[in-house]
C-alpha cells in the first residue's frame, strides 16, 4: 500500500468541520464559512484564514483566531461573477512572533479543495467536474492529474455537451465505466484505499463507493497478493451503483422509447 | 489604427477554428479563416460593445496582457476570462503574429489550448496565448511590474518555467513577496530582461526557486512575509544582485 507521509506537523482538517455556501446576488459572489475547529486542539491564539481560489484568482479572508472566531464583513469574491469552478482552503497559521530573525508562521491545520455549496442550486457540486475538450475522434474520456478527475466531452462533435451528460444514454451505457476507470485508477494505478483523507479526491471517492447500500466490505490492505479481491470489490462496487442509480430501468426507458 | 468589434466564436466558430488549425499540420494548409469572425453563423456578438485593434502589435507577453486588461476590465464584460468563444475569437484576430510562419513557410499552431483556452482545466488553462497572460497581469494590475518577469518573452514563444510554475501557484502568484523576490533576484532593471542563467537548471535558478518556494509554502505561511524576509529565509544560493 502507497502511504503519504506528512512530515511538517500539519493537521488535516476534515471536510465535515468545513461549510462553505455560496450565494449570488446583484451581480456578485459572496461566501460564507461555518468551521468546526474544536476537536483539533490547536492553539487558541492560532490564526483562521480562509482562501478562495480559481485560475489565478486568489483571495484571502481573515476569520479571526482558533479562540475568538470573527468573520469578515465582507465576504465578497473579487472578480467573480459566477462561483463556477471556485474552490475553497482553509489555514489555520500560528500567531508567530513579530521581528526580523524569527521564522515565518507556521502552517497548523489545513483543509485544501473545498467545493462550496450554492444556495441558489441547493446542490453539492458533484463528484466529477465536466467540461469540454477537443477532440475530433472521441466523444468523452475522462482526465486524471494531480487534482480530482474531470470529465470531458468533445465540444467538436457534442454542441450541447452539459445536455448531453444527463441523456438516458450517457448516464447508462457511459457513467458505470467511467466509475470503474475512477476506481480502477485510485485502487490499482495510485494504490491508494485510505478513506480517511477527507482533503484528497481519491478518499472522496472511496467513501463514496463504500456508502453505496450493498458495497462489501473492501479488502483490508492492499498487497501484490490480493489485487485480485480489489478487482472484484471495484465490480461489485459498480455493480451497486447501477443498482443504485437504476441503470436497469432507464435502459428500458429509452430503448422503449427508440422501438 | 483599425479597430473591429469584439466578438465571441460560437461552438460552429470553434470547430471552424479547429478544422483550420488542424490543416496547419496537414498536406494542404488552409487559408485563415477570417470571415468566421464576423460571420453570424459562426460569431457572436457580445452584451456590450467593445473595439479591439486588430493591427496592433504586441512586442511581448506583458504588453498584450496590459492591453487586454485595460480593454477588459474597462468594459461591463462579465467574467471575460470564462469566455472560450471570445478568447478564441481574439486569437484568430490576431492569428498572424500569434502563429508566424518559420523560415520554410511553415506554421506550427501547437496544442489546440493555445487557442481556445480549456477553461475548467487548471493545467491547461493558462497556455491559452492570450488568456494567461491577461489573468497573470490581472493578479497585480494596480503593481504590474511585479509580473513582467514573468511575461517578457514574445507570445509565439513557449511559456517561461517561471510562467508555468506561477500561474500554476495561484497562492504564490498572488503574494507580492513572492513576485517581487522573483523580480528582485532575477530582474535585470537596465535591460529590462531576466539575468543571465536565470532559466538554468542550476543552483540559484528561477527552477530551483520554484521547487524551494513551494517546499516552503507547505509548512509555512508565506503571505505574512515581505519581500525582505523571504530573501533571507532563501538558501544562499539565492541572492540578489547588490
Amino acid at each position: 500500500m502507497m502511504r503519504r507521509l506528512n512530515f511538517t506537523g500539519r493537521r488535516p482538517i476534515r471536510r465535515e468541520d468545513v461549510k462553505i455556501h455560496i450565494t449570488e446576488a446583484d451581480g456578485a459572489v459572496r461566501f460564507d464559512a461555518e468551521l468546526d475547529l474544536g476537536r483539533y486542539n490547536l492553539p487558541a491564539h492560532a490564526r483562521v484564514f480562509v482562501e478562495a481560489y480559481r485560475q489565478t484568482m486568489w483571495q484571502r479572508f481573515d476569520f479571526g483566531t482558533v479562540g475568538a472566531p470573527c468573520k469578515p464583513d465582507d465576504r465578497v469574491l473579487r472578480d467573480v461573477r459566477s462561483p463556477d469552478g471556485v474552490k475553497f482552503r482553509v489555514k489555520v497559521v500560528e500567531n508567530a512572533p513579530a521581528g526580523a530573525s524569527v521564522r515565518p508562521a507556521k502552517i497548523l491545520a489545513l483543509a485544501d479543495q473545498i467545493r462550496p455549496r450554492n444556495l441558489k442550486s441547493r446542490t453539492a457540486q458533484s463528484l466529477l467536474p465536466v467540461d469540454t475538450g477537443d477532440s475530433k475522434d472521441q466523444i468523452w474520456w475522462v482526465e486524471f492529474g494531480d487534482d480530482e478527475p474531470l470529465l470531458r466531452i468533445s465540444s467538436t462533435l457534442v454542441s450541447d455537451w452539459r445536455g448531453f451528460v444527463t441523456t438516458p444514454e450517457f448516464v447508462t451505457l457511459a457513467l458505470p465505466e467511467i466509475f470503474r476507470s475512477i476506481l480502477t485508477r485510485i485502487l490499482l494505478i495510485e494504490e491508494h484505499v485510505d478513506r480517511d483523507d477527507a482533503q484528497d479526491w481519491r478518499s472522496r471517492w472511496l467513501r463514496f463507493a463504500c456508502a453505496l447500500p450493498g458495497v462489501p466490505e473492501p479488502p483490508a490492505d492492499l498487497t501484490d497478493d490480493n489485487r485480485g479481491e480489489w478487482m472484484d470489490w471495484i465490480h461489485e462496487t459498480v455493480r451497486a451503483f447501477c443498482r443504485r442509480t437504476r441503470i436497469g430501468a432507464r435502459l428500458g426507458h429509452w430503448r422503449k422509447e427508440e422501438e | 489604427m483599425k479597430r473591429v468589434e469584439l466578438h465571441r466564436l460560437n461552438d460552429q466558430g470553434m470547430a471552424r477554428m479547429g478544422e483550420f488549425l488542424d490543416s496547419l499540420t496537414g498536406d494542404s494548409p488552409q487559408q485563415c479563416p477570417r470571415s468566421i469572425l464576423t460571420d453570424g453563423r459562426t460569431s457572436e456578438s457580445l452584451p456590450v460593445k467593445v473595439l479591439v485593434e486588430e493591427d496592433r502589435v504586441f512586442p511581448r507577453r506583458y504588453e498584450a496582457a496590459e492591453y487586454l486588461y485595460n480593454l477588459l476590465s474597462s468594459s461591463a464584460l462579465r467574467e471575460p476570462e470564462r469566455d472560450r468563444g471570445l478568447w478564441a475569437w481574439l486569437a484568430l484576430l490576431w492569428f498572424d503574429q500569434l502563429c508566424p510562419p518559420d523560415k520554410t513557410g511553415q506554421r506550427k499552431p501547437g496544442d489546440r489550448a493555445r487557442w481556445i483556452p480549456e477553461i475548467a482545466n487548471p493545467r491547461r488553462y493558462y497556455r491559452h496565448f492570450l488568456l494567461g497572460p491577461y489573468l497573470v497581469y490581472r493578479v497585480h494590475a494596480r503593481c504590474p511590474d511585479l509580473v513582467e518577469p514573468i511575461l517578457l518573452s514574445p507570445l509565439d514563444t513557449a511559456l517561461s518555467e517561471a510562467y508555468k510554475w506561477t500561474v500554476e501557484s495561484p497562492s504564490l502568484l498572488a503574494s507580492e513577496a513572492v513576485m517581487g523576490a522573483i523580480k528582485r533576484l532575477y530582474f535585470d532593471e537596465k535591460t529590462r530582461r531576466l539575468r543571465r542563467g536565470s532559466q538554468s537548471k542550476g543552483p540559484g535558478s528561477i527552477r530551483r526557486l520554484t521547487a524551494v518556494l513551494n517546499q516552503l509554502e507547505r509548512t509555512f505561511d508565506l503571505h505574512s512575509l515581505s519581500v525582505e524576509r523571504l530573501l533571507q529565509l532563501l538558501p544562499r544560493e539565492f541572492r540578489a544582485p547588490a
